[in-house]
């Protein structure tokens, strides 16, 4: 991957996905050793529901922090699928929770409905670590980083004691992203 | 590793120090802004762990942001504002930028919390600012800014409302948390930073807050992932006991 590569992460306040995003441009800059900017807005856009966490891996220079045109978007609500989705570019990768996203939006890009928000809660037990089982997913999709980078970049975050829980959540993401790729 | 600076992502560690650089000069054109957050306690070595760092900027008023906005920079960055404009809530105004040096960017965030700017200053009138020169890849860098004292970014992280959030939702990637815990196993015997914590508190008319918030984490570490922490038996009680006025320690 020389290019540049666009991830938003996109749901509601609560969700963890700035910290989602962190780890994720942790994973390609430290781990992985490229380039790579992880920015999130508060500002007058960002007001509603709606949260987003946007970051941008390039093995090349970065010339701008910001998405312009996405690769991948994840959207854990719908309101947040609704208004992101127009920044997804053609083939890109549009990913969302099962449960909380019911209309797609039409469009020319690859959608991955995946129950995100129940796995975190029923399967791993704890509806907080939505936003790693998410990171799983968008790795195990995209390989937009290495799947030891952001093993890596996650239990360099958590405290000891609590690497098991969130080690699961990771991988519940992955194998998601297995069952589903083609 | 055993310099600040080492604990910064290599591509990453030369751009920072020329933000912090730069910062250095333009403080000396307007002096209305503290470094505070993990930047502040990883410079003073207080942690010693790998992420990405970002620059938190804690100004003493909105205006001062606006006035600093409009200062010309050193043209080798590219600054880029990542909101559309300021984020205003009854607590907090910040603004987002990145600055480009490079390949490389740094996020700056500007922010102004009322009261806590002249939480922060004062004791950094007493102790100084963070003065250091740093030769790395043929450069000399030189950084004299005004630096929150672990200390008070210790009361401040325990008393933040997103800390206590955190808690409440038993968030263990929780940073907030992370630090305040790592300060927490630093300096837990040392009478010195209780009585600090405590005296400061009182003064910033947050005694009660941080003496109930202090209780919480200390009650909810296992939760939160950091059980492994221990305390002296004494010490919730210690806190427990901390009073609500100067009077009654005969401080008055």
């Amino acid at each position: 991957m020389g290019r540049r590569y666009e991830v938003r992460l996109s749901g509601e306040g609560g969700q963890g996905l700035i910290l989602g995003g962190i780890i994720l441009a942790e994973a390609a800059a430290i781990y992985d050793e490229k380039n790579a900017i992880q920015t999130q807005s508060y500002g007058p856009e960002a007001r509603g529901g709606a949260c987003k966490s946007e970051v941008i891996i390039s093995e090349e220079e970065i010339d701008y922090p910001k998405a312009t045109r996405l690769d991948l978007l994840l959207a854990l609500t719908q309101e947040a699928c609704d208004k992101y989705v127009g920044d997804l570019k053609e083939g890109g990768l549009l990913i969302v929770d099962s449960t909380a996203v019911e209309r797609i939006p039409a469009g020319n890009f690859r959608v991955f409905r995946l129950p995100i928000l129940e796995t975190a809660r029923e399967r791993i037990g704890k509806a907080l670590v939505a936003n790693i089982v998410a990171l799983g997913a968008i790795v195990g999709l995209s390989g937009v980083v290495s799947r030891q980078a952001i093993e890596k970049a996650l239990l360099a975050r958590v405290p000891k004691g609590t690497e098991e829980l969130n080690s699961r959540a990771l991988v519940a993401g992955l194998e998601m992203a297995e069952a589903v790729k083609e | 590793m055993d310099r600040w600076y080492d604990y910064i992502p290599s591509g990453y560690r030369l751009p920072m120090l020329l933000v912090l650089q730069e910062l250095s000069r333009l403080r000396t054109i307007q002096d209305s802004f503290i470094l505070v957050g993990g930047l502040s306690l990883l410079m003073q070595e207080r942690l010693h762990h790998q992420v990405m760092w970002d620059v938190d900027l804690l100004f003493r008023d909105k205006f001062s942001i606006l006035k600093f906005l409009a200062l010309p920079k050193d043209p080798s960055f590219d600054i880029v504002s990542i909101d559309g404009g300021f984020a205003d809530s009854a607590t907090i105004v910040s603004y987002h930028t990145s600055w480009g040096f490079g390949a490389r960017w740094i996020n700056v965030d500007y922010f102004t919390r009322s009261k806590w700017y002249y939480f922060h200053k004062v004791t950094i009138d007493k102790r100084g600012d963070f003065e250091e020169r740093i030769e790395l890849e043929g450069k000399g860098i030189n950084i004299k800014l005004p630096v929150a004292y672990p200390w008070d970014m210790f009361i401040e992280k325990a008393l933040s409302p997103r800390l206590e959030n955190d808690l409440a939702v038993s968030n263990d990637l929780s940073y907030d948390l992370r630090h305040v815990f790592i300060l927490l196993e630093q300096e837990k015997e040392n009478r010195e930073f209780w009585d600090y914590v405590q005296k400061k508190a009182r003064r910033f008319g947050q005694i009660r807050e941080l003496r109930d918030r202090l209780l919480m984490i200390l009650d909810r570490r296992q939760q939160v992932g950091y059980g492994h922490i221990r305390v002296p038996d004494s010490l919730p009680k210690t806190i427990e006991g901390w009073k609500e006025t100067r009077e009654l320690e005969g401080e008055g």
